[in-house]
């Protein structure tokens, strides 16, 4: 195993290919050069203007960061490219019939972009220990900094290399695309320069509005839950990385049992970590995530194919390990696979939800605590309503797409109904709308869409708190089953073909 | 050494490939004929495992596509019909970047790519960037990548496609000389004469469908009803008489004077006939000077093979 991942890395066609176009693009080397000069000259300036000389080793320190931000926002925006490229050449199908594994194919672009960024870290780094030496620095905070970056790069490498892999494909609309290009040069450079500037903001502020929250991810002074830290840290990574080699699978070979499995043990992970820090005040953090990943996964996953593709069915076969299988079974690929999955977040939206009433909330918190027991009942809703029809049984993007869309204006519709039925023109005593219109706009809200679940179940204070919960316990049961149903009845239809 | 059985794929309403059945051996140089969005790709993808078939079998060497792709892989060259090149890379770069992916061990990397760009005439440009070859050497370095692995299997999807006459006699050598080294090779083109002389066995599809499949002999000879005779006649004056001796013979028919004492007519009969008919003609005082049976070209054989399904698809009869 050990051999395979060395292996993997170190004789990895992907990697010598990116590596030896790396080193033969001489454009790169002059503008990684350039960057530093332009960082160093901007530092110097900087040190130089009046009133700045007591501060030269944060306001150098400051500027390296930045220049190693900018580096790095180069590096992704240029394995960003490189992906992009190699789907106009249409040469990763030549690299499935070379034989290569789809995690080899994403290891290499994934190490190659690492490799190009530790280039100019090691370059910069021995800057910043300099700037120590100017003063008014701590060496801990240099050190944390620089764990930081290392730390947040591939997260921000993965998420580029995943958005490359996914805009370039076929099966994404156009307006897709356009959206994820948007959020693309907006998230990257964003992300990139505030990397690098949250350092500065740390060492003057004691922690930026977007610093503080992501370096106290790596924070070494609270070792209580490091190691669910760590966890959540490697299985983010992990994460992206099957989501990226999910995006190249052909549909015969897909890796959407990792896929499933990972956003489910992410989602059991933040919750545990949340558990640990501050709950259930931090408990609403848990739940929004637990809802979100539950119902995409479900919109996106349960309308699919839905027995496994072939090379997953004797990839199964082969496995001797029984917990290998039973992770195969439970998320397998597919609706029923996806079905399973939604059962386990159903499970844990139990633990989590009896685990927030154990610990004396307020009314609020109980309310919200039981938000993701509903999820299978949303994903239920609107498919349910397709199924007399034959067309649909076999049509899964008209299935996904009719339940996104259901979600998205039966929720903003029932936001203006609500909206309308709390303005004060109906809420005047003796207007004849008094509070039993104000109560049914809010229980449709709560019952016929998340979106408009979401927002009602934030503002609406019922009183019924307590049987709120005990609803979306039933509601989630009878969602799962009628998924159940409807995966069935779809079966039955594609097998009449 | 490749056997497709009853291949079947459906994208949405459309069948690609609609119950496709043949057989290669070891060896066997096959040409795969249809017209455009005939289900050629199609079909060539699912061999290659990169599809995945609606219905139906393939077996290379014997092993299943549905149960041992990876196996598969390792033995076919799959040559698509675009180059997937990449600059800033020589063309040793490149093998060598596919040696990696195919897993070759570093020991063997370096002999197997100097055997190949030898054997494909590449060794005298190695070091020459991908970007700044002609078409006809970038066809020979994919087909190069394509043999890195010493495949059983070939499957080459439109090969001489934009290569100029010189690059495409060079690659009918190159295809002769991998039958000859015992790879099985299956080729589709647009260019059907040159498929006739590198082929063993042709394919030819249509809408999805085999329409003939066989020898290059026996689909010429299975699409003739007789033979299409050609007689030119020393003295063009002659050429009346000839056509009233000619229609007074039995099963003849379609009898075409031409200019300068040439003459068209069908024969619908067995071939020893052809010999008989010249002496009679002789004795009958004509002076012939040419008298053979025209031998159908691979595209008369295309053109009547798909003008006949779409007639019939059609009901227009064309």
């Amino acid at each position: 195993m050990r051999w395979r991942l060395a292996n993997g890395v170190f004789d990895n066609a992907m990697l010598y290919k990116d590596i030896t176009q790396w080193l033969r693009n001489r454009t790169f080397l002059a503008l990684f050069i350039g960057l530093l000069a332009l960082g160093e000259a901007v530092s110097a300036i900087c040190m130089s203007l009046p009133g700045e000389e007591g501060r030269l080793g944060p306001v150098a320190f400051g500027f390296l960061s930045a220049t190693m931000g900018l580096y790095g926002f180069v590096v992704i925006a240029m394995g960003f490219m490189g992906t992009s490229r190699e789907f106009s050449n249409r040469t990763f199908e030549l690299y499935e019939i070379a034989g290569m594994s789809l995690e080899r194919m994403v290891l290499g672009k994934v190490v190659s972009i690492l490799v190009q960024f530790l280039f100019g870290f090691f370059c910069i780094v021995p800057f910043m220990f300099f700037a120590f030496l100017l003063g008014g620095l701590d060496f801990g905070l240099i050190g944390q900094s620089a764990l930081g970056m290392v730390l947040i790069f591939p997260l921000i490498a993965l998420l580029s290399l995943c958005i490359a892999l996914n805009v370039r494909l076929k099966r994404v609309s156009v307006p897709a695309r356009v959206l994820l290009i948007l959020a693309a040069l907006w998230f990257i450079p964003g992300v990139a320069i505030r990397m690098a500037m949250g350092s500065y903001y740390l060492a003057h502020h004691g922690g930026g509005a977007w610093g503080g929250s992501a370096f106290s991810l790596f924070s070494l002074g609270n070792t209580d839950d490091l190691v669910l830290r760590i966890a959540l840290y490697v299985q983010f990574c992990l994460w992206l990385f099957y989501l990226c080699c999910n995006s190249i699978a052909p549909p015969q070979d897909s890796r959407e049992h990792q896929v499933k499995f990972l956003t489910f043990s992410v989602s059991a992970t933040w919750v545990a970590l949340v558990g640990c820090s501050n709950w259930p005040a931090m408990a609403p953090a848990a739940i929004v995530f637990l809802f979100v990943a539950s119902c995409i996964l479900g919109a996106i996953l349960f309308p699919h194919r839905l027995d496994p593709p072939l090379m997953v069915v004797n990839r199964r076969k082969r496995t001797r390990w029984l917990t290998v299988r039973l992770f195969h079974y439970a998320f397998a690929p597919g609706s029923m696979g996806t079905l399973r999955t939604l059962f386990l977040f159903y499970l844990l939206s139990v633990v989590t939800y009896l685990a927030v009433t154990e610990s004396g909330p307020s009314p609020q918190e109980l309310a919200s605590s039981s938000r993701p027991l509903q999820a299978p009942f949303f994903l239920f809703l609107s498919p349910v309503l397709l199924m007399p029809f034959g067309f649909a049984r076999k049509r899964y993007k008209t299935l996904r797409a009719v339940t996104i869309c259901y979600w998205a204006l039966v929720g903003v519709g029932l936001l203006i109904l609500y909206s309308i039925a709390e303005s004060p023109g109906f809420r005047r005593p003796g207007s004849g709308y008094d509070g039993h219109v104000r109560a049914w706009a809010a229980l449709g809200s709560l019952m016929l869409s998340p979106v408009s679940s979401w927002v009602v179940g934030t503002v609406y204070r019922p009183g019924f708190e307590s049987s709120l919960g005990s609803y979306r316990l039933v509601s989630g049961a009878i969602g799962l089953i009628g998924l159940l149903w409807i995966a069935r009845r779809c079966r039955r239809a594609e097998r009449q073909g | 050494m490749l056997k497709v059985d009853n291949l079947t794929k459906i994208f949405g309403k459309t069948r690609a490939v609609d119950d496709l059945s043949f057989e290669l051996e070891e060896g066997d140089v096959c040409g795969f004929i249809g017209p455009n969005g005939a289900g050629k790709t199609t079909t060539m993808r699912i061999i290659a495992t990169l599809e995945e078939p609606t219905d139906g079998q393939v077996r290379v060497g014997g092993e299943s596509i549905h149960e041992e792709p990876y196996r598969i892989r390792r033995r076919i060259g799959f040559m698509p019909d675009h180059y997937g090149t990449y600059p800033d890379m020589t063309c040793r770069d490149y093998l060598e970047f596919y040696a990696r992916a195919y897993e070759i061990e570093p020991k063997a990397r370096a002999r197997r790519i100097d055997g190949i760009m030898d054997f494909t005439g590449l060794g005298d440009i190695a070091d020459k960037k991908v970007e700044e070859l002609s078409k006809g050497m970038r066809q020979r370095l994919n087909l190069s990548r394509a043999l890195i692995n010493d495949p059983k299997l070939m499957v080459m999807d439109e090969p001489a496609a934009g290569l100029d006459p010189r690059a495409r006699v060079e690659l009918r050598y190159l295809i002769r000389n991998l039958a000859e080294q015992g790879k099985t090779v299956f080729v589709s083109s647009h260019i059907l004469t040159e498929l006739s002389e590198i082929c063993d066995h042709m394919l030819i599809i249509d809408q999805g469908r085999k329409i003939s499949f066989g020898s290059v002999e026996e689909i010429q000879r299975g699409l003739r009803e007789g033979f299409e005779i050609r007689v030119r006649l020393v003295d063009p004056s002659q050429v009346e008489g000839l056509v009233r001796f000619l229609v007074q013979r039995p099963g003849i028919q379609d009898v075409r004077p031409g200019e300068n004492g040439v003459l068209l007519f069908s024969l619908r009969d067995e071939a020893e006939r052809i010999p008989a008919l010249l002496r009679e003609a002789v004795n009958e005082g004509f002076s012939v000077m040419e008298f053979r049976p025209e031998t159908p070209t691979m595209e008369d054989v295309f053109m009547r093979i798909t003008g006949q399904t779409n007639g019939g698809n059609n009901g227009n009869g064309a």
